[in-house]
């Protein structure tokens, strides 16, 4: 049943709205004040999201058809499965990075906070815009959206390498903006629509193939970079230079997942499965996220800054998640979609735990870390928490998902990438255990023992409560998705039914 | 011979005025191009201008038209020339005396700010002020 | 009352045209009175701009005004459709808003009675001329109109900073040979049909496409019509023109006096002569050489630019070119992406002017690597800026993003991939010197230190910068948002029906 309904709307506009009100009182009013307004706006637009969640499960579609933006097209939102998972996902989070944000540029002395909260509400808008947009042009607009509210949270230290961050992530994600919107455009002139269609709307065959396949990249460029898939993926580590919960934000909730949720819109509902197979765009794309989850994790094992080495990770996890879109079973998607949120959880943990870690101790490289968790043994036991379930243990969040990608890709037949995946799985074991052996290391390094380390390190045991409590929510939200799949929200379920939206309820798509 | 002078005549009396005043165009532009100095520069634009206005008003001729002026005698409009050119090229005229009368005026400032209305020494010496 | 309605077009012109002549006249008297009389005149210009696109949006059709009454062909006729009303509306406010921004720098610059009342006058007049550029039907009174944009323009850019008035002679120089290939090229059509009035000429052109009068007329006009909006390669004035205007007045000089002729020559490419006969195809397809050249060359020169309004410059003729490739595309959505760059463009640039002004007029900044942290003193100015140059390179929801949509949706069901290409590297290249801009803004040191002002203003600004400021913040915003309202309530018919007959 589809149904008018505003609510999608209203949530994408809380945020919008609170952006809107920091940046014109921020400096004005008391701080705590000004966190009030995000803090309110972050649960207002998570009960709006929450409160759709059983209209989707009950096969209600809600739409909020705005106004038309363009000659024929409208901005129009809808819930789907899909969508829902990422809303959710992103809706809940942003209550949790605002506090776990409050704590930090608090014990950090941060400067500029008004604009880098205004930011964060954009950023949160954008990526809830993009999970619910019910056409291309909608999306793109949100999609760019996100992209420039990103730049100042990347540049947020404003020096030099701050800059040349700045412009690394703009050059990569303005380029790929620029080639999305050209496709978008031939999109809908090709084919009139620019509808999300569940199963896609281009026929295969209804132009060259070789032609499809370019507007297939020229389409998922967007995704690939947003979600850092190698080669396309040297913005990501340098953008490590924000502040952490800007990373976590980037890392986990907003970009890079708007970035694999724009792959998962365009291989599964404008090309639609049958299309994406037919001009082996699909195929291309699984190799190239094979090969990323192998070299990135590869790469993550060498990195010394812990931060570096879980953008790494990220890298690799993301393109867990590409290759489950790509193979194209109602398996893979559906574990795709799972591990948007089991990542979510995961990632933004280890990414909490960093920044803990970094602001009371003013660390940053893992090697120094040595019997850190002397000084912070609830970080460190997230920390080791999260760290198992990327790696997929079972009774995690990870594990879910990625069991139900192996279990595609046996379906679909693809011998070699289930052997990639358990290989990821190990790898990522690799280079996140070792921390995790450093932090409960013998030896106590001078440094962490040192209680007053600069950047306003601080006494006492543990980090600061703003910090610590969110990361152990997350923590037990991990665990607890991992048990329980469908605890809460039924996120489980929506991606099920997103997934068998998309291949026609029959279970499996099988290839011609 | 007298073949050749009657070709002529028949050119001149056709085409040729329009070549003359294609000639005074290009000379007027090359002029404005070419002249480094700005007065000289301001007096071939007015020649360009004059051009174009002699280019409309040759094509308001015909043989045999007189003045469009009405007289008593001539009664039929074949007989007149068309009026049209001629009036609108009078506005035309205005215009180009205010587009002089600007120019000059620019020409007097130039010649405060750097004593000069040379353009080798305006710009020889970067644009500064002397 | 009535009667007032019936003359709405002529009364946008007159107004301002009294302004302009009351001004010196009250001005001997009063100073602020003479200013305000010209603030007043060109406020009810505005409503009178409303009020008839209400009009002619509710009653369907084009209004024919018969100036004293005498009915074209001999007469001189305005015609108000849906396409020039929007435009009309579009001179009208930023020449108010330009207008009310010019106040605070008299008092700056401690001028005299003369010269307020002088550049006062100017303003109208060059108002004036934009107004009757768009309104006109009749071939002849569009030069006459011309001449008279231009001449106020000369003005204008004299009156400026120290370089103005050799960056004035030169536009001197180049305009008019502009308005005079605009005269041939008339003359041409006049000696092949023997009418000027548009209309009429549109109607006797039929079949007379491939004559040879009409070829030159065409290559003439294109010259005339090239010139006045700074279309590559005969650009060469524009960039000192607008660098060194009057930085009150820039906003208007930059922002739409260019974009008119691009307008008057869509006028005459497609709803005079037959934009599908061969000549004409043949035509088009120069003019996109020339906006495809123009827009790489205007983008690759701004990047080499610290001269803020040097670079705004440039990045004009990159931008004009853009509506020259809409006429190249030549098809619906190619027409209302040009059209809407004519009018996003126009708020996008005079915003841009605005800010320059603001900083020339708080700071004396002139260069981009002095902008270091005035954003704190300035937020609305910054604010400003940001959205503009967003909206410039062409990103969503901003109005440059959706004439970018329209010009590409047009190239590709055309088939004009090569067009598409070049938009999209135009709008990365100006995304390099928008961000450098906004780089130095938000990071780098700080420099700058304010002048001395006459009067203590509450906000960072007077009011009178201020409003200007936020006209433009909101239009380039609203534009962006609703710009479907504009393209199918009041665009779409007129196109239809006129343009592309």
């Amino acid at each position: 049943m589809i149904t008018e309904s505003l609510r999608p709307a209203l949530a994408v506009g809380t945020a919008l709205l609170a952006a809107l009100l920091i940046l014109l009182f921020g400096n004005r009013i008391k701080p705590n004040l000004r966190e009030a307004i995000t803090l309110t706006a972050a649960a207002i637009m998570a009960g709006l999201i929450f409160s759709m969640v059983p209209e989707v499960l009950k096969g209600n579609v809600l739409i909020s058809n705005l106004w038309t933006i363009a000659d024929g097209l409208s901005l129009k939102l809808k819930t789907d499965g899909a969508g829902m998972v990422f809303a959710c996902v992103a809706g809940g989070l942003w209550i949790l990075t605002s506090i776990y944000s409050i704590g930090y540029v608090r014990g950090h002395h941060e400067k500029n906070q008004t604009g880098y909260f205004a930011a964060f509400a954009v950023c949160l808008a954008s990526a809830i815009g993009i999970a619910l947009s019910a056409n291309l042009i909608t999306f793109f607009i949100f999609y760019e959206m996100l992209t420039l509210a990103t730049y100042p949270l990347v540049v947020h230290y404003r020096d030099e390498k701050a800059k040349f961050s700045g412009r690394k992530y703009l050059a990569y994600t303005l380029v790929s903006g620029q080639l999305f919107f050209v496709a978008i455009v031939f999109v809908y002139v090709k084919y009139g629509t620019c509808e999300f269609t569940p199963g896609g709307f281009i026929e295969p065959g209804s132009m060259g193939s070789g032609i499809m396949c370019i507007l297939f990249f020229m389409m998922t460029i967007g995704g690939l970079v947003k979600a850092g898939v190698m080669p396309l993926h040297g913005w990501l580590p340098s953008a490590m230079v924000a502040p952490t919960p800007v990373s976590a934000l980037l890392h986990a909730v907003a970009v890079v997942k708007a970035g694999v949720f724009c792959l998962l819109r365009v291989v599964c509902y404008v090309f639609g499965p049958e299309s994406a197979y037919w001009c082996s765009g699909s195929t291309i794309l699984c190799w190239l996220a094979a090969i990323t989850v192998l070299l990135s994790s590869l790469v993550a094992m060498r990195q010394d800054n812990l931060k570096a080495r879980l953008a790494f990770s990220t890298i690799g996890q993301l393109s867990y998640i590409v290759l489950g879109i790509s193979l194209l079973s109602a398996y893979s998607i559906a574990g795709a979609l799972f591990h948007i949120v089991a990542h979510a959880f995961l990632k933004i943990t280890l990414f909490m735990c960093a920044g803990a870690i970094f602001v009371t101790t003013g660390l940053s490289e893992i090697s120094a870390m040595r019997g850190l968790s002397k000084r912070m043994p609830v970080t460190c036991a997230c920390f080791t928490a999260a760290s198992l379930g990327i790696a997929g243990l079972p009774l995690m969040a990870g594990f879910v998902s990625k069991f139900n990608i192996l279990e595609g890709a046996l379906i679909m037949g693809k011998p070699f990438f289930m052997v990639v995946l358990v290989a990821a799985a190990l790898l990522a074991l690799t280079y996140l255990i070792p921390v995790v052996q450093i932090f409960f290391g013998r030896e106590n390094s001078a440094a962490t023992l040192n209680e007053s380390h600069g950047h306003g390190g601080r006494a006492g045991i543990d980090a600061a409560p703003a910090m610590l409590i969110p990361l152990v929510i997350t923590a037990v939200i991990a665990i607890i998705l991992g048990c329980i799949p469908n605890a809460g929200l039924h996120l489980y379920d929506m991606a099920i039914m997103a997934a068998e939206e998309i291949t026609g309820g029959g279970g499996v798509y099988l290839a011609k | 011979m007298s073949e050749l002078i009657e070709k002529l005549e028949f050119f001149l009396a056709d085409r040729g005025i329009y070549m003359l005043t294609l000639i005074l165009f290009a000379v007027a532009v090359y002029g404005m191009i070419a002249c480094g100095n700005y007065m000289k520069k301001l007096m071939c634009m007015n020649m360009m201008q004059v051009s174009i206005i002699f280019f409309f008003l040759t094509f308001g001729q015909k043989n045999g038209g007189t003045l469009p002026v009405a007289i008593d005698e001539v009664l039929s409009a074949e007989a007149y020339i068309n009026p049209l050119p001629h009036a609108l090229m009078l506005t035309a005229i205005v215009v180009s005396l205010g587009t002089t009368g600007v120019g000059l005026a620019l020409l007097m400032r130039i010649k405060d700010i750097y004593g000069t209305i040379e353009e080798d020494r305006i710009t020889g010496d970067g644009g500064k002020k002397q | 009352m009535n009667q007032i309605a019936d003359h709405l077009p002529v009364l946008v012109i007159l107004l301002p045209l009294c302004g302009t002549l009351l001004c010196p006249i009250i001005s001997h008297f009063n100073i602020n009175a003479g200013k305000r009389t010209v603030i007043t005149a060109l406020f009810l210009s505005i409503v009178c701009a409303v009020l008839q696109l209400i009009q002619v949006i509710t009653t369907g059709e084009a209004i024919h005004y018969w100036l004293g009454g005498w009915a074209p062909p001999i007469g001189i006729e305005f015609v108000i459709d849906g396409l020039n009303g929007v435009v009309i509306l579009l001179v009208a406010i930023i020449s108010f808003t330009t207008a009310l921004y010019s106040s605070p720098f008299e008092k700056l610059e401690r001028i005299d009675r003369i010269h307020s009342a002088g550049y006062y006058s100017m303003l109208a007049f060059l108002s004036v001329g934009l107004l009757g550029l768009s309104s006109t039907g009749d071939a002849f009174n569009l030069y006459v109109f011309m001449e008279i944009t231009a001449i106020s323009g000369y003005g204008l850019i004299a009156v400026g900073e120290d370089k103005g008035p050799i960056a004035s002679f030169r536009y001197l120089m180049t305009g008019t040979i502009g308005a005079c290939m605009y005269l041939l090229g008339i003359g041409f059509l006049y000696a092949a049909t023997g009418t000027l009035n548009m209309a009429d000429l549109a109607d006797r052109l039929t079949g007379l496409m491939d004559s040879p009068l009409i070829v030159m007329s065409a290559a003439c006009l294109i010259v005339g019509f090239g010139i006045k909006m700074a279309l590559f390669p005969l650009h060469g004035w524009q960039p000192a023109a607008h660098s060194y205007a009057h930085p009150a007045a820039d906003p208007m000089i930059a922002g739409i006096m260019i974009k008119i002729p691009a307008y008057a020559m869509l006028r005459f490419f497609f709803c005079i002569f037959d934009e599908q006969s061969h000549v004409m195809q043949l035509f088009f397809n120069a003019i996109g050489v020339m906006a495809v050249i123009g827009i790489l060359f205007g983008s690759l020169k701004a990047l080499r630019y610290d001269t803020y309004n040097k670079i705004l410059a440039y990045s004009s003729i990159g931008q004009v070119g853009y509506i020259a490739m809409g006429f190249a595309i030549g098809n619906f959505y190619g027409i209302i992406g040009a059209i809407l760059h004519i009018v996003s463009h126009a708020f996008m640039k005079a915003g841009l002017f605005y800010t320059s002004g603001a900083l020339k007029y708080k700071y004396g900044i002139h260069d981009i690597n002095e902008l270091g942290q005035v954003y704190r003193k300035m937020p609305v100015t910054s604010l400003t800026m940001v959205i503009c140059a967003l909206s410039m390179i062409g990103l969503p929801p901003f109005a440059g993003f959706f004439s970018k949509w329209y010009l590409a949706l047009g190239a590709i069901e055309k088939g004009n991939y090569f067009y598409v290409a070049v938009l999209i590297l135009s709008s990365l290249l100006g995304a390099i010197y928008f961000f450098r801009i906004m780089e130095k803004l938000f990071m780098g040191e700080k420099t700058a230190r304010e002048k001395e002002l006459p009067e203590k203003s509450r906000f960072e600004l007077p009011w009178q910068m201020l409003l200007p400021l936020l006209t433009v913040v909101a239009a380039v915003i609203l534009l962006g948002l609703f710009n479907a309202y504009i393209v199918n309530g009041v665009l779409k018919t007129t196109i239809w029906e006129v343009v592309l007959t």
